[in-house]
């Protein structure tokens, strides 16, 4: 078996186990991952993802493994993203990111 | 707190380093419901719990510990939702459990282990959620997993790793195979009786036993054809081969 580089974040096929493509390559420990079929949620104590900065929390499009243009900026390592339907939601929605220190 | 996952209604599981919530002992879960009162749920674990997943009547936790009421649970249990008694589900990966996701009849696990059971898993594996055997999933992590999310035909993992295995091509046939075998047991009986309800079928059948009387030759042939391939499901994995025991036994009955 080889090994291929993913930088904090991978996507696994669930019935092979075969690495996925995808590849946000994110430069920080991820602590939270959340992911609906439009949108792939990180949280972490990162500062990019491929070379775009994304302090903290990303939203990583789910086919090309980019980061979106959500860029929340937030402030401390979050460990909680919400699963939920959309990474935009979780914005308007404060309570669904904590940042780890104040937790 | 490390994990919160709602109870479906209203309330929450909790997960955490704790063994007090609003000054009542719960050693590192508790169960907190939709009117904010502390639930009585209360399993006894000895060590921090960092991932929690809802699974219809079952709660699955994930974390350091080795010890669920009286009965040994290394890092992963599954645990009663109504009693808080834990199942007799034992995955027993060798380290911590950072995260937690069911999906589909499979648990899968990440965490900073190497062996899921006597099974080498680096980080990151998957078991059956009925059985708590691991699977032949294995992406092989090489770094601690802290996150994960299931979506479609994806598990998306998050942590401190800078490589993933590329899969290896023969745990997908072993996989595939092992999900049919397994679908078939589970619908099995159901369909067992469906064919013997089915007057078509059963005439079928008494047709062929038959064929069989009038033409007696033939008989020996068919066995041998039967028992190499008894043989061969039976030279199998120990665990599958148990599980094709039962799978021919409808097919018998069906000639």
């Amino acid at each position: 078996m080889r090994d291929v580089p993913r930088n904090h974040l991978a996507a696994i096929d669930v019935p092979s186990a075969g690495l996925v493509v995808w590849d946000p390559d994110v430069n920080g420990d991820v602590r939270a991952v959340g992911a609906s079929a439009g949108v792939v949620a990180a949280g972490g104590s990162f500062s990019a993802a491929r070379d775009l900065p994304r302090a903290h929390v990303a939203a990583i499009d789910p086919e090309m493994g980019g980061a979106t243009l959500w860029r929340p900026e937030a402030e401390g390592v979050t460990a909680v993203v919400t699963p939920e339907s959309n990474a935009r939601e979780a914005d308007a929605a404060q309570p669904a990111r904590h940042g780890r220190r104040g937790s | 707190m490390h994990a919160v996952a709602s109870d479906g209604a209203g309330g929450w599981y909790l997960g955490g380093d704790f063994v007090r919530i609003s000054g009542v002992e719960r050693l590192y879960v508790a169960h907190v419901l939709a009117d904010q009162t502390l639930a009585t749920w209360s399993p006894d674990v000895n060590g921090p719990v960092y991932a929690l997943a809802v699974d219809g009547p079952t709660v699955y936790i994930g974390g350091r510990f080795s010890r669920v009421g009286d009965l040994p649970r290394s890092n992963i249990a599954s645990i009663d939702a109504q009693s808080g008694l834990p199942n007799v589900w034992r995955p027993e990966p060798n380290g911590p459990v950072r995260a937690l996701v069911a999906d589909k009849g499979t648990v899968y696990l990440g965490g900073a282990f190497d062996h899921v059971g006597d099974i080498e898993r680096n980080n990151l594996a998957a078991v059956d959620a009925a059985s708590g055997l691991t699977t032949t999933w294995n992406p092989d992590v090489n770094g601690d997993v802290a996150a994960l999310a299931v979506t479609g035909a994806n598990v998306y993992a998050g942590g401190s790793f800078t490589q993933v295995g590329e899969g290896a091509a023969r745990p997908y046939r072993r996989d595939q195979r092992r999900d049919r075998v397994r679908h078939d047991v589970a619908t099995g009986r159901e369909r067992r009786r469906d064919r013997d309800r089915d007057p078509r079928r059963r005439r079928v059948r008494r047709r062929h036993v038959r064929s069989d009387r009038r033409r007696p030759a033939q008989q020996p042939r068919r066995h041998r054809r039967r028992d190499r391939h008894s043989a061969r499901v039976g030279s199998g994995p120990e665990r599958s081969g148990g599980i094709d025991r039962r799978e021919r036994r409808p097919r018998l009955r069906g000639r």
